[in-house]
């Protein structure tokens, strides 16, 4: 068997990151980016990679998505790293450019597994989940928070044929930390977005970094409840509450117990003192958030059900007004966070 | 029309220079282009658009792909002169960006109307035919070989008794050439498809303008057969023939000499000595073409119907060996399409 051909499509902060080692693993690696400047970068210096304890360039074959249409020969896997509002257009674009054979893998955020599957079948499709911390403020340099030692991956899909895939995508991702395969994806997509939805939009709202965020009075169990109620979506949606980041003691069917465990496994070894959530960094850049494919999906599946998610409502209704410019975040938004008053 | 927030997504040649068009009408149009230095060249220096008698540089709001989620104000009407290949991904990528009574109007060559309104609803997509001649090789400057007074549109509805707004979006098309409202827009754009199955294809494979592939003997009866295997494929399906490019119905009256009437219209009205088509600028600048859009269409469909469809097999394989880097454009392709064609 040949070597596979990788796309990372989507080379932000994650995606170059991750891609960064692929590369530096040996193997054939071509980042599609949408943001020009960062295309430049890469295609002028290399992608650099500031980890906690040593800094990396590596050249890398980067391509902006106005390049697809250059491409002649398919990938066998792509590494999908776009936002979950992205899912749908980004899979479409390389759908032409994967394989009869290949497999899209969507590190994300957010559900996004049937978003893939609409596109490239449930049989070319893994879903991902993703625990490590970076940001990117500068084209082509990347902060990465986690060293590939310290971030941690789920990959599984909801089809047998994806799912023999899967260690493939285990052995290959391996060089960027470790990676489990799921054998209920779905779940493991759950239980990062009982994680993500505590703290990703809550604290961005307060405008601080995660760490400072909890430590406002009444935020860290806001964020608990937040993430109850989409502990107790996944149940709803026909998940489980799943090992978290693969702790064999952490399996519960308590909503309220499940989410304050995680959030302090993520505080604990995927948060720096400056760590600022993903929205906050889109929010600093203009840029729209996820909070509608995290806080607004639990919200959805509970109302579904029949069911009130008062603390995520709570959370969509600010993040909505943020992005409409008529709020500004910030920690006087704490009171209309948890309830207290009316915003 | 005043306030509707129109976007122009995909500022190619065609787009940019309707684009143009329409800022200099003074409506509120962005565009929204994807090659990076195209971007900064309008925003820099202003979009220049040269036509054969004049030459005029419009400031227009432009906007990169990523800036997209950027956006906080939901489009109008949108324009979209993306490759049909792109329609899909294009479609989906705007659609949260479309106000909930919006048009997303499929600018385009190839059947793109259903695969957008799988996307935003019927209610909220117009077919469109686009009859414009340009070529964009350098950032920022547009080559329009048809200046509004000589392009031309149809608009037209996917529903049965029209769309309350397609009055409106014909006045906004109307600003960059002469717009006919038409009830059947799914067979007017099969029509520009019999067209562009004659003209596309063919005359890029030789890497040649279009006049000169014309002209190149035994070119002219294989592109005629092209379009007339798309015209009985799409009289199966029931398409109906309808004048397009401004003909009138008595000029389409004939079907046997219909393809030829259509190619002759298109020739005296919109294609200059030097005009080369979409597809040869794509493969010229490395890239995909639209033939599986427009040739691939008609092989498909005929084979659906087990309807032989020769002249297009012909032209979709010679793409095909284009577009892997087994052949490059040029003249003498002509003996190999005429004997795979036979």
């Amino acid at each position: 068997m040949t070597a596979p051909r990788i796309a990372v499509l989507g080379a932000g902060a994650q995606g170059a990151g991750i891609g960064a080692d692929l590369v530096r693993a040996g193997h054939d690696v071509t980042f599609i980016e949408q943001w020009p400047a960062h295309v430049e970068a890469m295609r002028a210096r290399g992608i650099e990679i500031r980890l906690p304890l040593e800094t990396t360039i590596t050249p890398v074959h980067a391509l902006h998505v106005c390049e697809v249409a250059t491409l002649r020969e398919p990938f066998d896997i792509v590494f999908l790293l776009v936002k979950a509002y992205d899912t749908r257009w980004a899979v479409e674009l390389i759908a032409p450019h994967l394989a009869p054979d290949g497999i899209v893998v969507g590190v994300q955020n957010g559900m996004t597994v049937d978003d893939i599957v609409a596109v490239v079948g449930a049989s070319r499709t893994l879903g991902a989940v993703i625990e490590m911390a970076s940001n990117m403020f500068d084209p082509g340099i990347v902060t990465r928070q986690n060293a590939p030692a310290d971030s941690w991956f789920a990959v599984g899909g909801i089809d047998p044929v994806a799912q023999a895939r899967a260690a493939e995508v285990q052995s290959i991702m391996s060089c960027t930390g470790t990676v489990e395969v799921s054998d209920d994806i779905r779940s493991s997509k759950w239980m990062k977005l009982v994680a993500n939805a505590g703290e990703l939009v809550a604290s961005a709202i307060l405008d601080l970094p995660l760490a400072e965020a909890v430590r406002l009075p009444g935020v860290h169990d806001m964020m608990i409840r937040c993430g109850a109620e989409a502990a107790q979506a996944a149940l709803v949606d026909g998940s489980r509450l799943v090992s978290i980041f693969g702790l064999a003691d952490s399996e519960t069917v308590d909503p309220g117990a499940y989410a304050a465990r995680l959030l302090g496994e993520v505080l604990d070894k995927y948060s720096l003192p400056d760590t600022r959530t993903t929205v906050l960094q889109d929010w600093m850049k203009g840029r729209h958030s996820e909070y509608d494919e995290l806080n607004g999906h639990v919200v959805r599946v509970l109302d579904g059900a029949g069911h009130a998610a008062p603390e995520n409502s709570r959370v969509v209704g600010l993040a909505r007004r943020i992005e409409r410019g008529e709020l500004e975040r910030g920690i006087h938004l704490r009171p209309a966070l948890l309830g207290q008053t009316s915003s | 029309m005043p306030g509707t927030r129109i976007a122009v997504l995909g500022a190619g040649a065609n787009g940019a220079g309707i684009g143009a068009d329409l800022a200099r009408a003074g409506l509120d149009v962005t565009l929204i282009e994807q090659w990076p230095a195209h971007v900064e060249a309008i925003r820099s220096e202003g979009l220049r658009v040269v036509t054969p008698d004049r030459e005029t540089v419009t400031r227009i709001p432009s906007l990169h792909l990523c800036d997209v989620a950027t956006l906080r104000e939901p489009f109008d009407i949108v324009l979209m002169l993306m490759k049909a290949y792109d329609a899909g991904w294009a479609a989906r990528l705007i659609e949260p960006h479309l106000a909930p009574d919006g048009l997303l109007i499929g600018v385009q060559n190839g059947m793109t109307a259903a695969t957008i309104a799988e996307v935003v609803g019927t209610h909220r997509t117009l077919g469109c035919v686009i009859e414009v001649s340009s070529e964009m090789d350098e950032p920022g400057v547009v080559m329009r070989h048809t200046p509004a007074e000589r392009s031309w549109f149809a608009v037209g509805s996917l529903t049965a008794g029209g769309h309350p707004r397609l009055d409106e979006a014909a006045a906004v098309l109307g600003r960059a050439g002469t717009v006919a409202i038409v009830d059947d827009i799914l067979s007017a754009k099969w029509m520009k498809l019999v067209s562009n199955c004659t003209t596309l294809v063919s005359t890029a494979v030789l890497g040649l303008p279009m006049i000169a592939a014309l002209e190149t003997p035994g070119m002219r009866e294989l592109m005629v057969r092209a379009g007339n295997e798309a015209l009985e494929v799409g009289a199966r399906d029931g398409r109906t023939i309808l004048p397009i490019f401004g003909l009138d119905a008595h000029d389409v009256a004939r079907v046997d000499v219909l393809v030829e009437v259509l190619l002759d219209a298109l020739y005296a009205g919109f294609v200059l000595p030097t005009t080369t088509t979409t597809v040869l600028h794509d493969w010229r600048k490395g890239r995909r073409s639209e033939a599986e859009d427009l040739n691939g269409v008609v092989v498909r469909r005929g084979a659906e119907l087990g309807m032989a469809t020769p002249a297009n097999d012909a032209l979709l394989e010679v793409a095909r060996r284009i577009e892997r880097g087994h052949l490059e454009p040029q003249p003498g392709n002509a003996s190999l399409l005429l004997s795979l064609a036979r």
